[in-house]
């Protein structure tokens, strides 16, 4: 069961994601086992798609949501074989995938999370993941070798 | 199903401008009307969004 403070909180991560232009992401709320997701389809420079989703979790904002690349599923790696083999992944910053193959992107340690991490901060990584993950596609490196040139760049 | 080559070289043209930055030169920033992540000048304040780099993300922490 939702408390009111978690749902006022869930209302504005809505709108947060709305005013920091991403549009492309909503908080939805789904009445019939009353949950709360985000949803939506991000695009890379390349202009290729990537559907999110992101089931909130009942002890949200306190507790870290998963957040899942559920299409296209399989996701490949540059060799071909499905990254959701590798399982929980450092080098390519994956957690335990969904039963359905899904990736599951680690965003944030839940050592490292903590309840003022808002989920368009959550998005901005998600979407430097992708854009890592397509750069891994293109030249076979780990996504942890395209995070240290991001990071190394700013 | 993976990239083909086509793909491959559409995402490593894409993937250039990025992984060619010098350190202080670009910033990788939201692009609220692309609404994806773009690199651009460190000195071309014209860019509206959210001005965030990885580091201030805490990327991968």
């Amino acid at each position: 069961m939702w408390t009111l403070a978690q749902r006022e909180r869930l209302a504005l991560e809505h709108q947060m994601l709305h005013s920091q232009g991403m549009t492309q992401f909503s908080v939805f709320h789904e009445s019939r086992d009353d949950s709360y997701y985000l949803f939506g389809t991000a695009q890379t420079n390349a202009g290729r798609s990537y559907d999110l989703y992101a089931p909130m979790p009942q002890g949200f904002p306190d507790q870290r949501p998963s957040l899942y690349v559920t299409k296209p599923n399989p996701l490949r790696m540059a060799d071909g074989r499905a990254l959701s083999d590798l399982g929980i992944s450092h080098t390519m910053h994956t957690l335990s995938s969904a039963t359905s193959g899904a990736i599951q992107i680690c965003h944030w340690r839940d050592a490292q999370w903590h309840a003022a991490i808002t989920l368009h901060r959550v998005m901005l990584k998600a979407l430097l993941w992708l854009e890592a993950y397509e750069q891994h596609l293109a030249t076979g490196r780990s996504i942890d070798a395209f995070v240290r040139t991001m990071g190394g760049s700013t | 199903m993976t990239a083909g080559p086509n793909q491959q070289a559409m995402i490593r043209e894409a993937m250039e401008s990025i992984a060619q930055r010098r350190p202080g030169r670009t910033r990788l920033v939201y692009d609220k009307t692309r609404r994806t992540i773009v690199a651009v000048s460190a000195a071309d304040r014209s860019q509206r969004g959210l001005d965030i780099t990885a580091e201030d993300a805490e990327m991968f922490v």
